[in-house]
């Protein structure tokens, strides 16, 4: 295991969002945190990426309390893309992707010959070779997702945290997406923490499924089998209809009315 | 070919700066030169290096050169610390008078001039402290688990309001002895020299120091907290330090000159138009360009009405306010 919370209970002001969370993420594997709007998914991803402080309990990275490692040493671990966040039009993705390595550098932060070859690496893992030099304002939506990706990589980390990575984007770029995550996954043997809204391709693109209610985890397990109509009801008061994915072998669920409240 | 095409960008910028270099340079020889008696460019140097007992010597050392120093100074400060802000709080709005500099310099100077006319030589020292006073006073307010931008610019917007209240009631009851502190209020760089200049120069080459040691830092608060955070920024320290650092140089420009507030906004602005947001290339383009600024404006604010000068402040105002808004407007138009 690589990340594990031990009763934590997470905040905003005295308003308490979390309560005595227990969760732990396998190395190597595609985790996806799925629940209905304001159930504290992002909230979750928040504290895994040191965001935010535990109100109680401990986050361990590797069986270190997370939050007592220094900062620069914990981004070389876990990268993430939180949905607020921003860059200047006018920087290049070169630009942007050379920051994924501001954790690695040294005194007066130059980068050096291996830094730029990790960062043409990242550059090319996720596809954006021949954009390399467009300005970040140029590029379209899922242009934009996968440079930032490629900032990610360039950190080297063991854990990439995804909030939400496919709002916004159209069907097409939200299969790259999500291909590209477990293409990542595949060849680097990259853990992948995300937030999904579409609980098909959570099913579809991820080993293990967290389902987040009022601020619990409500049950946990292997992504092809932990979601059935029942907990579609409980959790996101909805009645569905169950099909077959047969080409990518995973159940499929059409949402077909609210249930009455 | 990539790669070349990311060298030639670099290349591009360095020209830029090496342009307003010489734009700096120019502006200088300008300030120096121009006034009730125009001295040529070699003379300046010829009396700046060489003569000692000449009228263009003690013209030129005693008033013209200081002053036009101290110009340059004040720009470079009140411009890096625009340009800071404007990162830190990541709105291109932000200015020093945001973090309640302008307010709390008025409101100590306006104290000063107006209760305790006999103390006016303490008007900078009050001024910087009153300056510094209003930051920390915002800083305080807009903290809770942390300062947010936003917090911070509407803190800032309520504190400077406040302040404000306090200058307008002391001009209310005191109506006779307002036209004393005026001066402070628009600005000027009228009769300044040697002393001004010892005063500023230290905060100007923290400024200085500032472009060289931290673009990067900036670059990346910009990202946003969360992205800056996952980095490995110490987020709420790298903001506290940059806001301190803004607050410092722009408390000691605004106590040598008065409320010269535009720079901080204008300049970094401009700034970003001709070279882009990247903090490597835009602190030393926004030093040099604030600089040369206040340089200019000060020489026209010297000639226009010969032998009556009007202060800078206005000079400043009257050109750059439309300039602004034309900015602003060509900004629209390119972001659609």
């Amino acid at each position: 295991m690589i990340i594990e919370t031990k009763d934590v209970s997470l905040k905003y002001d005295s308003k308490e969002i979390v309560k005595d969370l227990n969760i732990t993420i396998k190395k190597g594997e595609i985790v996806s945190i799925i629940g209905p709007n304001g159930c504290g998914k992002s909230t979750i991803l928040k504290s895994l990426s040191r965001y935010l402080k535990p109100s109680n309990g401990k986050i361990f990275l590797d069986g270190e309390d997370i939050q007592k490692i220094d900062n620069k040493k914990a981004a070389k671990k876990i990268a993430i893309l939180p949905q607020v966040r921003n860059v200047p039009n006018d920087f290049t993705v070169e630009t942007l992707v050379s920051y994924g390595r501001y954790p690695h550098l040294g005194f007066g932060n130059r980068l050096r010959k291996k830094d730029f070859e990790i960062i043409d690496w990242a550059i090319n893992k996720t596809g954006m070779d021949n954009l390399k030099t467009r300005t970040v304002g140029t590029l379209s939506g899922g242009e934009q997702q996968r440079a930032w990706i490629a900032m990610a990589l360039a950190q080297k980390p063991e854990v990439l945290i995804l909030d939400e990575p496919t709002t916004f984007l159209d069907i097409s770029y939200q299969l790259e997406i999500l291909e590209l995550v477990k293409e990542l996954n595949r060849t680097l043997n990259l853990t992948i923490i995300m937030v999904l809204h579409d609980i098909n391709q959570a099913i579809r693109y991820s080993h293990t499924i967290y389902v987040i209610k009022e601020g619990n985890v409500y049950g946990y397990g292997d992504a092809k089998e932990l979601i059935d109509l029942e907990l579609l009801k409980n959790v996101f008061r909805i009645d569905a209809d169950a099909l077959e994915d047969r080409t990518n072998g995973c159940p499929y669920y059409i949402p077909q009315k609210m249930t009455s409240r | 070919m990539e790669m070349a095409k990311s060298k030639t960008n670099h290349k591009k910028k360095v020209i830029i700066i090496i342009i307003l270099f010489f734009v700096c340079i120019g502006s200088f020889f300008v300030s120096v030169g121009k006034g009730s008696l125009d001295i040529s460019f070699d003379k300046v140097i010829k009396a700046i290096f060489i003569e000692k007992d000449t009228v263009n010597h003690q013209i030129i050392w005693n008033i013209r050169l200081p002053r036009t120093l101290v110009a340059a100074l004040v720009g470079i400060c009140l411009a890096i610390s625009g340009a800071i802000l404007q990162g830190v709080m990541r709105n291109p709005l932000a200015a020093p008078n945001i973090i309640g500099v302008s307010s709390g310099a008025g409101l100590m100077a306006y104290i000063i001039l107006i209760l305790f006319p006999k103390y006016y030589y303490l008007v900078p020292v009050g001024a910087f402290v009153g300056a510094l006073f209003a930051t920390l006073l915002i800083y305080l307010l807009a903290w809770r688990n942390g300062v947010s931008p936003m917090r911070l610019i509407l803190a800032g917007v309520a504190v400077s309001s406040l302040l404000g209240a306090g200058i307008s009631s002391l001009m209310t009851l005191f109506p006779d002895k307002v036209a004393g502190a005026v001066g402070f209020m628009v600005g000027g760089l009228s009769a300044r020299t040697w002393p001004d200049f010892n005063m500023l120069w230290p905060y100007a080459t923290l400024g200085i120091l500032l472009t060289f040691l931290f673009p990067k830092k900036l670059n990346i608060l910009m990202l946003g907290d969360e992205i800056a955070t996952g980095l490995g920024l110490h987020v709420e320290r790298t903001r506290m330090m940059f806001i301190v650092f803004a607050a410092l140089l722009a408390a000691s420009a605004v106590s040598v000159v008065g409320l010269l507030g535009f720079v901080g906004l204008i300049v970094p602005h401009t700034a970003r138009l001709i070279i882009g947001s990247d903090y490597r290339y835009l602190l030393p383009s926004t030093a040099l360009l604030g600089a040369s600024v206040v340089m200019i404006c000060d020489t026209i604010a010297r000639l226009v009405f010969d032998p009556v000068e009007i202060p800078v402040g206005i000079v400043m105002s009257l050109l750059g306010a439309p300039f602004f808004l034309f900015l602003l407007r060509e900004r629209r138009s390119m972001e659609r």
